[in-house]
């Protein structure tokens, strides 16, 4: 039973994945043709070659980079804060962390776009980033706030048996362990600013132009192969880039340098 | 007597207590063997036990004796053997039909009933009326002595608290076998004295036939009638606790079961005896030994001696502070010749 | 672990306060201020509720929001279903093998682009309709139903279910597999059989979170823009494209409607947090004895 579903559940997910890249191969196909006759470079090579696409990836990683690097070293002395304190706002705290999993992006989208025009930091890069801010911050909080839960008492009583206050506590005893959680929340505020439509499109006002903002244009204009290799592209990005930052940080220790 | 209504009568289980039986074959076990890969978990193992009893099966960990709970219980399959169970063999029983239920180590009650639907929890598997199940599960409630407790979830019960609604929950299905995986081993030691008087109490009032897993030798002792001692997969000895302690078989047995001291070794045989059975003599009379002292261990109400008799260390007992003794000193034992134990090499 | 000192903990608030709450409240105050009609910009300077009479009065609105609620309640139940069903099945098997990692790429993959795989699979000239030309099912295009750009939201509906049951799965299955070793065996000593073990222990032990994800997927769905955006028809729009179209026009006259409608959907949004909350303390009890 559980080997015949995990085979359907297989073919449900890879089948339009792998649909995608044979497109992306593909120029014409009228209906009802399975085959094409061959296989199309064109839009790969087009995509390779065009200015305009690596300057969007370089806007993209740039926006999605700032955006998580904010987010971690906001978010860590948040979640140190509501895990590890007591403060009398803490769920006034807590439920303002949440508001924006509840509030539908479109209300969110629109209401940060008019309220940053009134502060008038749109079709800027600063911009997009401070936008960004907003729906990627809970995921890292909530990541980083189970972090601290997880490793609790036994290592901030230890950490104090031994001298440490609590800046010291946070820097020595709790980030050193918290590798895995950091990469998380790291790579999960990057894809969710990485795959911001409609925030990035209405702030950055059209000039500032990341992938999905082109995908999408492409996606009401282009024909199926152009947004197939688009899609693809943009895929491969984000897992390459999700890599990288894991492998910085589980290397490097990037944490430490931040601060 | 008691008839539960089934809407599955293939699941029925119909039970009947009986009054303590000398039918040694109510419960049986014959010839167990299992194996994890190439290594031998159980060896041959046979049991039995008559209606009403209070088998043990002690064991260090790694012994197997988990794993046996656990196939007598169905829920470990693929090993030789039968087990039969008032008439019926259940080796190949599925273990909802087993008639066998059980207390787990760590209690595992269901976290979203309370208390006392955790203990109504197997009633209504079996479609018993709402009211009835109540009824039934509030008496046993009574009987665990936790009816204050009826509306509280889990998570607002301590230990020993969890494990009472654990043993009424297996309790209220009327079992033909209840099976306890060490019951006290999450409990705080004191607690475990009382939870320990407390299952033998529960058992006598329903006088269900119960198996004990535990790695505590005294429990063991106090509780059951009988104990199978586990050694690497195989019986080392099935008996009375008396018996394990005074007639062991081997010299595992003896030395698990308490301290012994080995006096000598003849013909296959070693010769032992239980510290209780040296005594400190005042003189050197007829029948009593000399012995130099090696150290002394006080423990409040006895002090233990080790001493050394004949080129062999042995230990045994002295009252109180034994002030008199010193260490190095010489002194005279006297060893009860009629406790001698006889054990094969 | 809960440490006392009156200041350290605000100073440590500060940057949360700075980038996140109070851009987030100053856009809440900003959109509230308008739906009431101020906006000193174009003149507007008197506190009015009739935008909230206009949106309620305008018969889109009630067919925007009756689309999005049934198609984003029925995706989110779906989804919620089907990925505990699948999740209790996979826990039941052995090994694990790769499933899991297969599960992580429709959580990877942005809205849109599921979108539009949908479109590529599904749309009268997509895979499916191809297929069925070759094995003879159809005869021409037009034979091959409207999933795509359909009035019923069905694209819309299969897309959300696509990337949301994965995402069910891997919420519960962890879950299920923890209870599985220890409830399971004592469900079943109890005489429980497996569907009753699935309906008495296994559902209810797993009930929070699986309401608590419906809300999660409820509350994204139903305010989503990008999918209805590339595969929902002209009629009836979801409620997300209803607010952006009214957004994008060219009349900032029509600004204080847009954000009285905005508030609207923000409000069902916002009542949905204090039953999560709610929920969430009872998973952590709960899970607590596990």
């Amino acid at each position: 039973m559980s080997k015949f579903l995990k085979i359907i559940i297989t073919t449900m997910i890879l089948i339009p994945i792998l649909y995608m890249v044979f497109w992306s191969f593909t120029d014409i196909l009228p209906w009802p043709k399975l085959i094409p006759d061959g296989i199309n470079l064109d839009v790969w090579k087009q995509l390779i070659s065009s200015k305009d696409y690596i300057r969007t990836i370089g806007v993209s990683i740039v926006v999605s980079m700032w955006t998580a690097a904010i987010c971690i070293l906001v978010a860590l002395p948040t979640a140190y804060a509501i895990t590890c304190f007591d403060f009398c706002w803490k769920p006034v705290i807590r439920g303002i962390v949440y508001l924006p999993f509840f509030i539908p992006s479109i209300s969110l989208s629109l209401g940060l776009h008019s309220a940053f025009l009134t502060a008038g930091i749109t079709d800027s890069i600063m911009g997009v980033v401070l936008s960004h801010i907003v729906p990627c911050l809970p995921y890292t909080i909530m990541i980083l706030e189970g972090s601290f839960e997880q490793m609790g008492r036994s290592f901030s009583e230890q950490g104090r048996n031994l001298g440490a206050n609590s800046i010291q506590l946070l820097t020595m005893v709790y980030l050193p362990n918290m590798r895995q959680a950091l990469y998380l929340s790291a790579s999960m505020s990057f894809i969710v600013s990485f795959s911001q439509y409609l925030l990035t499109f209405l702030v950055g006002g059209g000039i500032i132009k990341t992938l999905p903002v082109m995908l999408f244009q492409i996606m009401q204009n282009g024909n199926r192969t152009e947004i197939s290799a688009y899609s693809l592209g943009f895929i491969i990005l984000g897992a390459i880039c999700t890599y990288l930052i894991r492998k910085y940080l589980g290397e490097r220790y990037i944490m430490k340098y931040m601060l | 007597m008691h008839l539960f209504n089934t809407k599955i009568s293939r699941r029925k289980i119909y039970y009947e207590i009986h009054a303590l039986g000398d039918d040694m074959s109510f419960f049986q076990i014959k010839n167990i063997t299992k194996k994890y890969g190439e290594l031998k978990v159980l060896n041959d193992i046979s049991l039995s036990a008559k209606q009403g009893e209070f088998i043990s099966i002690l064991g260090e960990s790694g012994s197997g004796k988990t794993t046996l709970l656990r196939i007598i219980s169905g829920l470990e399959g693929q090993f030789a053997g039968e087990i039969l169970l008032k008439d019926r063999n259940i080796t190949k029983l599925s273990t909802q039909r087993r008639g066998v239920s059980m207390v787990f180590q760590d209690y595992l009650l269901f976290p979203h009933l309370n208390a006392i639907e955790n203990i109504e929890f197997g009633l209504k598997i079996r479609g018993v009326t709402k009211s009835q199940r109540y009824r039934e599960a509030k008496n046993l409630l009574e009987l665990v002595q936790m009816d204050r407790h009826e509306n509280k979830y889990p998570h607002q019960l301590s230990g020993g608290q969890k494990q009472r609604i654990a043993i009424a929950r297996a309790v209220i299905v009327k079992p033909l076998l209840l099976l306890l995986d060490e019951p006290f081993s999450s409990l705080d030691a004191n607690l475990r004295v009382d939870m320990c008087d407390f299952i033998r109490n529960i058992q006598r009032q329903t006088s269900i036939t119960t198996i004990l897993v535990t790695h505590d030798r005294e429990e063991a002792m106090k509780i059951s009638d009988r104990i199978a001692l586990l050694y690497g997969g195989e019986i080392a000895q099935f008996d009375e606790p008396v018996k394990l302690y005074e007639k062991p078989s081997d010299l595992y047995t003896a030395s698990f079961m308490g301290d012994v001291n080995i006096l000598a070794e003849e013909e296959g045989y070693y010769l032992a005896v239980r510290p209780e059975n040296i005594r400190l003599s005042s003189s050197d009379r007829e029948g009593c030994n000399s012995a130099i002292v090696k150290d002394l261990q006080y423990t409040g109400s006895r002090t233990k001696c080790k001493a050394l008799y004949e080129d062999k260390e042995i230990s045994f007992f002295l009252a109180g502070n034994a002030e008199k003794v010193k260490i190095s000193s010489k002194i005279y034992i006297e060893i009860d010749k009629s406790k001698i134990l006889k054990i094969k090499a | 672990m809960l440490q006392n000192k009156r200041a350290l903990p605000y100073l440590l608030l500060l940057p949360f306060l700075v980038f996140f709450a109070v851009p987030l409240i100053f856009s809440l105050c900003s959109m509230l201020k308008q739906s009431f009609g101020i906006m000193p910009g174009i003149g507007l300077d008197e506190l009015t509720l009739n935008y909230y009479v206009d949106v309620l009065d305008s018969g889109t609105f009630y067919s925007s929001l009756g689309f999005s609620i049934a198609l984003s309640a029925i995706a989110s139940l779906l989804a919620v279903g089907l990925g505990f069903a699948i999740a209790f099945i996979l826990a039941e098997g052995k090994e694990e093998g790769m499933i899991m990692s297969i599960l992580r790429l429709p959580i990877l993959l942005p809205h849109f682009t599921a979108a539009f795989l949908i479109f590529l699979l599904l749309s009268q000239s997509g895979l499916a309709s191809r297929v069925m030309k070759s094995f003879g099912l159809i005869a021409n295009i037009e034979e091959f139903p409207k999933l795509i750009f359909d009035s019923q939201g069905l694209g819309i509906m299969i897309s959300y279910i696509w990337k949301e049951v994965p995402f069910c799965i891997l919420f519960i299955y962890p879950t299920l597999k923890l209870i599985n070793k220890g409830l399971r065996e004592a469900a079943y000593t109890l005489g429980a059989n497996k569907f009753q073990y699935l309906w008495m222990v296994a559902l209810p032990v797993c009930k929070p979170s699986i309401i608590s994800l419906f809300i999660i997927l409820f509350a994204y769905n139903f305010g989503s823009f990008e999918v209805p955006f590339i595969l929902g028809a002209s009629y009836p729009k979801a409620i997300g494209i209803l607010a952006y179209i009214s957004y994008i026009s060219a009349d900032i006259g029509s600004r204080p409607y847009t954000m009285a409608l905005n508030i609207m959907i923000t409000a069902m949004g916002g009542m949905l947090i204090f039953v999560y909350i709610w929920l969430i303390r009872k998973i952590k009890t709960m899970e607590g004895q596990l």
